[in-house]
């Protein structure tokens, strides 16, 4: 879940800059770079930072 | 009815009948016009002006030895054309050296004023250790300010080899600063015909490339202390469980890689900055003293560092819930934050690279709309705290002004003071939802709340230009090699706008994930947190060998749930 966080975000920001700046008019730049920032929020808070979570030390077992 | 007549009102009327009289010359005098004017001769033109020569210097006289070794209490024998420097005494003085002497004082008047803001913004280096150490408990404080004393050093070391030239290597052109010419060369990549600046290659160890220029020095000195201030908030963020070794090699990666890249897009002739050039998107991404470069890298990085790292022992319960841990010293803390805001009249207005020329006489607005900004950001948060716990709490105020002053950094060049003052009082409010948004929901523990003043406050500093630039700036007459002002969405320009969210995507998408990815190859081979034995004594002994307070008995003396409001 890690990784597919990381490939979400890249993604994210290849959408809010090399696709979008293809775009002529600024209002469709403007939309696709939302989407982008919106993809990239995703991958980071809830793919990434969840994969984390799940693995916190609060949620481990007492040793012993 | 006739008495009160005679003792009233005739009195009155006579004292008005008095005024009028007295006023007549002026009131009734201006009542008819003037006569019209006589039509006048057309003005003589204005004489031919009649160049100097240097026979014309010959006649000037500056004072003579036996006035000046009376003395000159009042200055006014002190600065005169005796000390403009003659490059040969036999022909004495000439045009050429007096119009040297101008620019040769207008560099130095660049260099000094760059040079001084530089140093105030090292000494915020101490004030960010103040403030974390004050956050941290007193176990952790040997081992908090260390992080924070030796980030200077570690910073400086990888940015002198390589971390400037990557940033400002292709960047010459500088005029404040004499050109810094050595600078010239900047990897490009075309992408659909459009050339992107990724990194320069002129000035490894300050040498290579001719970078042993006086210039050069005065550029790296600055640019220097702006990274040390991004490498210094990840401390923060990581700190009361952090490995020394692991802040070493993470800190050397920022200095080296991770800022000197977004730097130079930003600052340095890369990509970003010439999104307005290549793209027609405003003035492409413009962020004058680094909301983004420096606030925005630093707490993005803070939050990979932190997300690897996991919470604090006793930061949250079984069911998720988490608990206040207080700092030990609220006293270090605000101290910390009155030097921080004192450091940043270098950080904002030392951005103009210079006093003298090509707009930076704006050096004033800049410092007031910083000021501005750092007032309304500490009040917005304060009344936030009284109104939604019951109390102005002590820390959240300092995050606040620290909120206020990273979100204007960016637009403290290009704003007024209204959208200044708005502009902090929005940052002191998102500073305290983002912490508790990250704390609650994300299940990001941050000792110190870096990772809103910083990364949240940071990004917001970012779309202010977007938003609020109103185009009256003037540094050279462009921005960007874009004619004009910045302006903003509001100002009429909605393409900054756009400018400034891919600056944002660009933090969130690739400083973000770089610096993960890094932190995750640490973590492999180094390990990035301490074991649990030690943090729950405390990381001073474990890792630095020595208490930061031997003297005093550390006693806990409130249980994790007290304490801090909202737990």
């Amino acid at each position: 879940m890690k990784l597919a966080g990381l490939i979400t975000i890249v993604i994210g920001w290849l959408l809010a800059t090399v696709v979008a700046l293809q775009i002529e008019r600024l209002r469709g730049k403007f939309a696709l770079v939302i989407v982008g920032i919106a993809v990239i929020l995703f991958g980071l808070m809830g793919l990434l930072n969840k994969a984390h979570v799940k693995t916190a030390i609060w949620k481990q077992p007492r040793p012993g | 009815m006739c008495k009160s007549w005679r003792r009233g009102v005739a009195p009155a009327i006579l004292l008005v009948l008095a005024l009028l009289a007295l006023s007549a010359p002026v009131v009734w005098g201006q009542a008819a016009p003037a006569p019209a004017p006589a039509a006048e001769a057309k003005p003589a033109p204005p004489p031919r002006p009649i160049p100097l020569t240097d026979q014309d210097l010959k006649g000037i006289a500056g004072p003579k030895p036996e006035e000046l070794a009376k003395g000159d209490p009042g200055g006014t024998l002190t600065g005169t054309v005796n000390d403009i420097v003659v490059t040969d005494t036999k022909k004495g003085l000439t045009l050429a050296d007096l119009v040297n002497q101008v620019g040769q004082n207008r560099i130095a008047i660049n260099f000094v004023w760059t040079l001084i803001t530089g140093f105030l913004v090292m000494f915020m280096q101490a004030g960010f250790a103040l403030v974390e150490t004050g956050l941290c408990r007193a176990k952790n404080a040997g081992h908090t300010m260390m992080m924070n004393f030796m980030v200077y050093g570690i910073g400086l070391f990888a940015f002198w080899v390589m971390g400037f030239a990557l940033q400002m290597g292709g960047s010459a052109g500088i005029g404040s600063l004499g050109g810094v010419n050595p600078l010239s060369t900047e990897f490009t990549i075309n992408i659909f015909s459009k050339p992107w600046g990724l990194f320069g290659t002129h000035g490894f160890f300050l040498t290579q490339g001719g970078s042993y220029d006086v210039g050069v020095m005065v550029l790296f000195l600055f640019q220097m202390v702006f990274m040390d201030t991004a490498a210094t908030i990840v401390t923060g963020a990581a700190a009361e469980r952090w490995k020394f070794a692991a802040f070493i090699m993470s800190s050397l990666f920022l200095a080296a890689i991770t800022y000197p890249l977004y730097a130079n897009w930003a600052w340095g002739g890369g990509w970003l900055s010439q999104l307005g050039k290549n793209y027609g998107l405003g003035h492409g991404y413009s962020d004058f003293a680094g909301s983004g470069v420096v606030h925005g890298v630093g707490g993005l990085t803070a939050l990979a560092v932190a997300m690897i790292l996991g919470p604090r022992i006793g930061k949250y319960n079984r069911d998720g819930r988490s608990n206040a841990i207080p700092g030990h010293d609220v006293v270090l803390t605000l101290t910390g934050c009155f030097i921080l805001a004192f450091g940043w009249f270098g950080f904002n207005p030392g951005s103009t690279l210079g006093a003298s020329g090509t707009g930076a006489l704006r050096i004033g607005s800049i410092a007031v709309n910083t000021m501005l900004a750092g007032m309304t950001g500490s009040v917005a948060a304060m009344l936030y705290m009284w109104i939604r716990f019951g109390k102005p709490d002590a820390s959240m105020t300092g995050n606040g002004l620290l909120a206020g002053l990273v979100a204007i950094t960016a637009p403290s060049g290009f704003v007024n003071t209204v959208s200044a003052c708005i502009i902090g009082f929005a940052a002191g409010f998102l500073v305290c939802l983002s912490v508790e948004y990250l704390e609650k929901v994300l299940k990001v523990d941050d000792p110190v709340g870096a990772i809103s003043v910083h990364g949240t406050c940071g990004l917001w500093g970012v779309l202010s230009v977007g938003l609020f630039a109103d185009g009256t700036s003037n540094y050279g007459g462009s921005w960007n090699n874009v004619d004009g002002s910045v302006t903003g969405l509001f100002y009429g320009d909605p393409g900054q706008l756009v400018a400034q969210l891919i600056g944002v995507a660009t933090l969130l998408g690739i400083v973000f994930t770089l610096s993960y990815v890094f932190n995750i190859v640490v973590e492999a081979v180094v390990g990035q947190r301490v074991s649990a034995r030690s943090e729950l004594q405390g990381l001073d002994l474990p890792e630095m060998g020595a208490l930061g307070y031997p003297e005093f008995q550390l006693v806990t003396t409130h249980t994790p749930s007290q304490g801090f409001p909202g737990a």
